[in-house]
């Protein structure tokens, strides 16, 4: 079967601009959640996130161009653009058509849409700007990023919560692997941090109002997070044929479907999408060193994923590293599948595993090797990277060195 | 579900205030019987219980309130009586540090809310 390996990565999140920051950070174990500055917090009970805090898009793009990106779309095209860069491809050539672009998002241009209606809604405002709709869909962001870069082959967005990116980079993959394509650019990119949106994460209860400790006792829930991670995935032959750099390999992708609660996690969900991983992999369970956990840091994932990762693994569960790294970049959603794989491959290719930070006391039901606070200096070669969604849609990569 | 809830704004912000002016004792009893009438409504509805069977005493986990139904009772007394309850469905596991685990620690919360709305900024 085809080698799909990686080629290029790109990732712009709370702990770092480009992956050097994001590796630097992550090894370092630096949170980057605090209190929300790029929307008004006085209505809000929450007031905190892991946001791209001193984002300036002047800095990215011209004031025309701006008119049309979303905030969501300006953070994947800054990853697409490192991710690229790093792959030293050109698709404007011949290679562009035979590249596909598929990116998760799990809500699209939320601030378009939020400053749009707000303008409506309270300014009264008797007509909007022309390019709204184009702006705030929610495959604006790769429709940009092929139209940047040249990429003339299939393109389009998933869309799955919290698991968008993970569907999007294990269908990349997939089609890298049967030859469909030859290259795929692949990740996601979220950002939620607008008054309407967070007034609704806010309803569920479910946020945490101090900071995101996952697997830790006294959790509070999830602390949102923004940004964008971007691969280049590629057939080994393709890469190899060019000289290009090799970062890691994609060897494993497993989905399934809860078909239960819309917002409570399964058990059984969470297990076969994680099963349905290894055995895409080919590889013994046994021969995998780090679990990059979903760790939300909510009551009910941590326990449940916990009891799927001994339900998967058996004694070997024992033996795993497993940690959040939303307890440093939060929760971005349909971003967060991306930025994880992307930390996983920075991890492995410095050999060191990313700690969970804000870990204080030990949580009895959680009971795995979490990396408390503190990066392990330990080279390993094998990982798997989750991400279990709400209305139940899971999706789990399996990387290697 | 919450179509029929969301926007009775209006109604119970004008029954709060008119509940609001107790000036003698037995008013009090008046206004403590309806909070509690009010919270009681509010879960035996979302219960699917009788009424009447719901006391004080009944804890919320021997009714069929899923998680779901604890968020959207909240929100219906935070709507019923234009307040906020810090309730964060995380704690919701242990039921000590969600501050509730009765009918009428409900109500006693309900209680406690309005009372500090009541307070002069």
């Amino acid at each position: 079967m085809t080698s799909v390996v990686v080629t290029g990565m790109g990732c712009i999140s709370a702990i770092g601009r480009n992956t050097a920051q994001m590796a630097a950070a992550l090894r370092a174990g630096q949170c980057g959640i605090g209190p929300l500055t790029v929307t008004p917090t006085d209505r809000l009970m929450v007031k905190i996130g892991a946001e791209v805090a001193g984002f300036d898009p002047l800095e990215h793009f011209d004031e025309k161009r701006l008119l049309l990106l979303d905030r969501f779309s300006q953070f994947a095209l800054v990853a697409a653009r490192e991710a690229v860069a790093a792959s030293g491809l050109d698709f404007r050539g011949p290679v562009g058509e035979r590249a596909a672009a598929i990116l998760g998002s799990g809500v699209g241009g939320m601030t378009t849409l939020d400053e749009s209606f707000q303008r409506l809604y309270l300014e009264n405002a008797k007509r909007f700007q022309p390019f709204i709709i184009p702006k705030l869909m929610i495959s604006a962001a790769i429709s940009h990023i092929t139209m940047e870069h040249g990429m003339r082959g299939p393109a389009f967005t998933t869309a799955s919560a919290c698991a968008s990116a993970n569907h999007a980079i294990g269908t990349a993959f997939h089609m890298v692997r049967a030859g469909m394509v030859d290259v795929a650019l692949t990740g996601g990119a979220e950002s939620v941090f607008t008054p309407g949106t967070l007034k609704a994460w806010e309803a569920m209860r479910i946020l945490a109002p101090d900071t995101c400790r996952p697997f830790a006792k006294g959790r509070k829930g999830l602390v949102l997070g923004e940004g964008a991670a971007i691969l280049i995935l590629e057939s080994r032959a393709h890469a190899q044929a060019r000289g290009a750099p090799i970062l890691g390999e994609i060897v494993g992708f497993g989905m399934s479907a809860d078909a239960g609660d819309i917002v409570l996690p399964s058990l059984d969900g969470a297990v076969r999408a994680m099963r349905a991983c290894i055995k895409d992999s080919g590889l013994a369970p046994e021969t995998f060193e780090y679990v990059n956990a979903h760790g939300t840091g909510t009551a009910m994932n941590d326990v449940t994923e916990t009891r799927a990762i001994h339900e998967v693994f058996g004694d070997h569960a024992r033996r795993l590293a497993v940690s959040s790294t939303k307890s440093m970049h939060g929760h971005a959603l349909g971003a967060a599948g991306a930025i994880e794989a992307v930390a996983t491959l920075l991890a492995m290719r410095d050999g060191f595993i990313p700690p969970t930070v804000n870990y204080n006391e030990a949580d009895p039901q959680c009971d795995l090797d979490y990396v408390p606070n503190i990066a392990r200096e330990q080279a390993f070669d094998v990982a798997l990277s989750s991400s279990f969604a709400f209305g139940g849609l899971n999706a789990v990569l399996a990387l290697r060195r | 579900m919450t179509g029929s809830t969301s926007f009775c704004h209006t109604n119970s912000l004008t029954e709060v205030a008119a509940l609001e002016r107790p000036t003698e004792e037995h008013y009090w009893g008046h206004w403590m019987a309806d909070v509690e009438g009010a919270v009681l409504d509010i879960i035996a509805e979302k219960a699917k219980s009788d009424r009447s069977s719901l006391t004080p005493q009944t804890e919320l986990t021997t009714l069929t309130l899923d998680s779901l139904d604890i968020v959207e009772i909240i929100f219906q007394i935070e709507e019923r009586f234009d307040i906020s309850i810090p309730y964060n469905a995380n704690e919701s596991v242990d039921a000590a540090g969600a501050g509730f685990k009765t009918v009428g620690d409900v109500v006693a919360l309900v209680h406690q809310h309005i009372g500090q709305g009541q307070q002069p900024a």
